[in-house]
């Protein structure tokens, strides 16, 4: 990741969007289902993949882990960690209702509350699916390209390369004397 | 001044840029493990604590008022004699269609199995579709059961077979039935229409309804109709031959009776 500078300055910024939307959208899908713990274990029951105790766990466990995920990714913190997690996160989803699909149950995804089975004519596997799909994208886009402003990461901050000596990817003033990285330049430039 | 010192010089400042080059990179490796530790401690804090909150939130009331013949706060509604060769618990939403069709084929093997004492039928009422269809109707229709259980667990059986003869066509955010509608079936099945009435008001077997829906998802009932047949659950398939033809379900009960 020492390319930042040959990056274009809008790129932080999609970063930045990426993160936000699927905080929004992973924190709204968690305390929804978190406020209702017997609805989210009936839920994750129904896909019939896990025995019904793994199933409760799962169902206990799962809205607070997109609650903290949602939390990582709104502060920006661990950025590229957030979102692989969180991509692996949407890989399960998927194969979850791609399994359920498959095996022709009849359930709804409960990915944002309710869950468990329905009737088959409301059955929305595909419509699921590309949902799952899209977040997944979010989750990708964030793992390959987590530097993003408004984020406690400081991704590119000490990146000071060969090349760019005297400048910091950021653009932060050189002569900004006091923090660590800029004594460095600073004596770089003396010598 | 020969070249070589600018030479050595030259040299010596490369070594010192590469030597604070691996101490910037040594840094930010420990930073980023740093930061992705405070990633998982935050996670880690935020399952355990919001675990922890929903399990105090969300644990059985153990102070729950039962209805007649219930003796766990989150037990069903047993109708019939407890001595009975054959216990079969029965899951069911008042609101669920499935229910209602399965009701239609088995309702007088059920009811006739209960009356000659050979089943102890446990009644497991659930209102998970209140919410699935954005309205308030399995809530008070399964208050009702165990308010008309003080009238007796026929006036109960009786009224449990009036609710799904009754029930509408699924309309989301539609009542299904009125408290007035409740009231006038618990009367018809034997049970006092103001009791039922007061008992409903006073929401007094709401709390073990909601226990009983808890105790669903420990018995991994994930929809409903759901049976099971002295403690095992009938398998899918043999439960949709149940939904077409009633004398599977008598088989089923005669077959548990002489197992046991």
């Amino acid at each position: 990741m020492t390319a930042l500078s040959h990056r274009p300055a809008w790129l932080p910024w999609v970063s930045t969007a990426a993160r936000l939307v699927l905080a929004g959208i992973l924190g709204y899908a968690g305390a929804i289902k978190a406020v209702d713990p017997q609805t989210m274990v009936r839920a994750v029951q129904a896909y019939q993949i896990l025995p019904p105790a793994v199933g409760e766990l799962i169902g206990l466990v799962l809205p607070f882990l997109e609650i903290g995920l949602a939390l990582l990714l709104l502060l920006g913190l661990a950025t590229r960690f957030a979102a692989a997690v969180t991509a692996v996160l949407m890989l399960a989803f998927l194969a979850g209702v791609a399994s359920a699909w498959a095996r022709g149950l009849s359930i709804d995804c409960g990915c944002f509350g309710g869950g468990g089975e329905i009737d088959p004519e409301e059955t929305r596997y595909l419509e699921e699916i590309l949902r799952d799909i899209g977040f997944l994208a979010l989750a990708c886009w964030l793992v390959v390209f987590p530097a993003s402003r408004f984020a406690l990461d400081r991704h590119g901050r000490r990146e000071a390369s060969p090349h760019l000596p005297h400048a910091y990817p950021d653009g932060r003033p050189t002569h900004d004397i006091g923090a660590g990285p800029a004594d460095d330049v600073e004596e770089e430039r003396t010598r | 001044m020969s070249a070589k010192p600018t030479r050595d010089r030259a040299a010596a400042r490369a070594r010192a840029q590469q030597l604070r080059e691996e101490q910037a990179q040594a840094a930010r490796r420990r930073e980023r493990w740093l930061r992705i530790g405070i990633a998982v401690a935050v996670l880690v804090a935020v399952v355990v604590v919001g675990v922890a909150v929903n399990a105090t939130r969300n644990q059985v009331d153990t102070e729950a008022a039962l209805p007649a013949g219930v003796t766990e706060a989150d037990g069903g509604l047993p109708l019939g004699t407890a001595d009975a060769p054959v216990t079969i618990d029965l899951w069911e939403d008042f609101q669920c269609p499935a229910c209602a069709d399965f009701e239609a084929t088995n309702a007088p093997v059920l009811e006739q199995a209960v009356t000659e004492g050979d089943v102890l039928l446990v009644l497991h009422p659930l209102t998970f579709l209140d919410e699935n269809l954005d309205n308030m109707s399995s809530l008070p229709a399964a208050q009702a059961l165990a308010c008309t259980a003080d009238a007796g667990d026929e006036a109960a059986l009786r009224f449990h077979g009036t609710v799904f003869a009754n029930q509408p066509p699924e309309t989301r955010g539609e009542e299904a039935w009125s408290e007035d509608d409740l009231v006038r079936w618990a009367e018809e099945s034997g049970a006092d229409g103001a009791d039922v009435r007061g008992c409903l008001d006073d929401e007094r077997f709401a709390a073990w309804v909601d226990n009983v829906g808890r105790s669903g998802s420990s018995a991994g009932v994930t929809g409903t109709p759901a049976l099971f047949v002295g403690g095992e659950r009938v398998p899918d398939d043999q439960l949709a031959a149940m939904f077409e033809d009633p004398s599977v379900l008598e088989q089923v009960i005669a077959d548990a009776a002489t197992a046991s």
